[in-house]
């Protein structure tokens, strides 16, 4: 597997965290053990190859990747670019790749046409007030039409790709895929229905 | 903002807007420092909830005279927050609109609860959530809200102050619960957020009961063109209820043409009303100036808790990310945040005397 673009990754990092916000315990120990996997590792590489750790573990990390060839397989202009400060971010940005002013948003689509979808859009690099968005199906997120459904949850990144000296502009649209409800999943949101239908009676 | 807590003579209504795109709520005080909390709102910087900010800078005590809490439906606009009132609030009640199948009813909104794992959820499902929870640990069961229901009752000097839910009407109250079964095969996937489409027959309508004085808050009530069993229809035409006319309404759905019932405004309301609304100040924004024309000739005042914004704005941020977002094309509208209060007040035990409104933040008269 081949990481594509930075903003994927920076996807596939967020989307991460955000499925466990909702468990500080869990969130705290994933990183510690991250980190803690990262220090190791870091011992092992100069400088020039600190992303290639970082990148190998945030992907292992997240189980997307078991290839033993990652290594050679990861280029190193498209490595992950965006690390929580918990993961020493002021050693990545001192390396040769890195992004700049990234901006980040989750959303999700309101209503659609054919030819263009409205999105309410919570900043999540600056979070306050909301937004709402407006964007071209086919010119913004080309590859993911048949996602694009009312209520659909994505992630729109724009930043500077800083590569080896190099400012290039990437803007991503990325829509949340998820894996179906597993049988797990389903029994445990009946389960909290039933207790909640048995201890409380509608007056 | 200072704010003074009314003597138990004085019953308030107080309406609280945010612009549109971060609720709004209705406060009552039905006398005898007795307060219902009517939906919720939020400050979208600090996530507070504004209707529990404005009870504890009046210094009410949150903690017993919040008798009853209310859900008119459970959108976004209406809803962020009012988990922490009703934390707060131990003493309080907790009512929303009634649905029949109460287990498929939860079967939906646990389905969507499990979502804020994955970082999908509503916000609604998980405030809603997180209020069923705690009426779970209090053992406190919700009181349902439909026709002619008394939600709360206290006797003040002779006088029954009462609240009454006028809605929702037995029909909508069954369309829903055929709704619930749609939704979740429309919605109940682990990546999408529900996204209400039908128009509002659910919400729930209140009839106030203030000593002498009468007043009515729509909620998100609106107008079947189809169905005259459902809406504000069913209010006019069926309600027990309402036994004199309302001398200040809070006009539903942000004063939306859909909210709009003619008979209401000519045999249900004062023809000396005073009227306040919430405006939706995105898009396609609410009040449209014709509607504004209506309610101000149908008023004898009416008041906005902020005034409507010409043009879009994009939300401010440093020179090199609004540059890239130029660049970029992408077509972005800040939701504003605009908070403002209408604050009614009235002498209950005096018949000849009058609402008496104050503006606060960015809330004006029209």
């Amino acid at each position: 597997m081949k990481i594509n673009t930075d903003v994927t990754c920076n996807w596939i990092l967020e989307e991460d965290f955000t499925k466990m916000s909702e468990n500080k315990e869990v969130k705290q120990s994933f990183l510690k053990n991250l980190d803690n996997e990262i220090s190791e590792k870091v011992k092992e590489f100069e400088n020039f190859n600190l992303q290639l750790a970082y990148g190998e573990f945030l992907t292992r990390g997240l189980g997307t990747i078991s290839d033993n060839n990652l290594k050679k397989e990861i280029d190193l202009q498209n490595l992950p670019f965006y690390f929580p400060q918990q993961l020493n971010a002021k050693r990545i940005s001192a390396s040769l790749n890195h992004t700049q002013n990234t901006q980040r948003w989750i959303g999700y689509v309101v209503s659609k046409t054919d030819q263009k979808f409205k999105a309410k859009l919570e900043d999540i690099s600056n979070p306050g007030t909301f937004e709402i968005g407006v964007f071209d199906i086919k010119d913004d997120a080309p590859d993911e039409q048949e996602l694009i459904q009312v209520g659909a949850v994505f992630y729109l990144s724009v930043g500077y790709d800083v590569s080896r000296g190099t400012n290039v502009k990437q803007k991503l649209i990325r829509f949340q895929r998820l894996s179906e409800w597993t049988e797990n999943d389903f029994n445990h949101v009946m389960d909290r229905a039933d207790r909640i239908a048995s201890n409380l009676q509608w007056e | 903002m200072d704010f003074d807590k009314p003597t138990d003579a004085i019953a308030e209504i107080t309406v609280i807007g945010t612009g549109g795109g971060y609720g709004e709520s209705c406060v009552i005080h039905l006398g005898l420092q007795k307060w219902v909390v009517v939906d919720s709102c939020i400050d979208p910087i600090s996530k507070n909830s504004l209707p529990l900010q404005y009870l504890e800078d009046m210094g009410v005590n949150i903690d017993s005279d919040v008798v009853l809490i209310l859900c008119t439906h459970w959108h976004d606009d209406h809803i962020l927050g009012i988990s922490q009132i009703l934390e707060k609030c131990s003493q309080s009640k907790f009512s929303f609109a009634k649905a029949n199948d109460k287990t498929k009813f939860l079967r939906m909104v646990a389905n969507d609860y499990e979502k804020s794992f994955k970082g999908t959820t509503n916000s609604s499902t998980k405030e809603f959530n997180k209020c069923l929870e705690i009426l779970e640990d209090r053992k406190s069961n919700p009181i349902m809200s439909y026709p002619d229901r008394i939600l709360f009752s206290v006797n003040i000097n002779g006088f029954m102050n009462q609240v009454f839910s006028l809605s929702p009407s037995d029909t909508a109250i069954h369309n829903f619960d055929l709704e619930i079964s749609t939704i979740i095969t429309e919605f109940g996937k682990s990546n999408r957020r529900i996204v209400p489409l039908s128009p509002n027959f659910n919400s729930v309508a209140l009839f106030l009961k203030l000593g002498h004085h009468r007043a009515m808050l729509g909620g998100d009530l609106e107008v079947s063109t189809s169905d005259n069993t459902i809406g504000w229809d069913d209010v006019v035409n069926n309600s027990q209820s309402i036994d004199q006319r309302s001398s200040f309404f809070k006009i539903p759905h942000h004063g939306s043409v859909n909210a709009y019932h003619e008979k209401l405004w000519d045999k249900i309301l004062s023809e000396r009303i005073k009227a306040g609304l919430t405006p939706f100040n995105i898009g396609s924004k609410l009040p449209t100036s014709e509607m504004i024309e209506i309610y101000k000739n149908k008023s004898e005042e009416l008041y906005i808790t902020s005034a409507l914004g010409k043009n879009r704005r994009p939300k401010k941020r440093g020179k090199a990310i609004n540059k890239m977002i130029q660049d970029f094309k992408i077509d972005l509208e800040e939701i504003p945040f605009q908070f403002g209060i209408i604050r009614a007040r009235i002498n209950m035990n005096e018949a000849n005397s009058d609402w008496s409104i104050e503006c606060f933040g960015t809330a004006v008269k029209l």
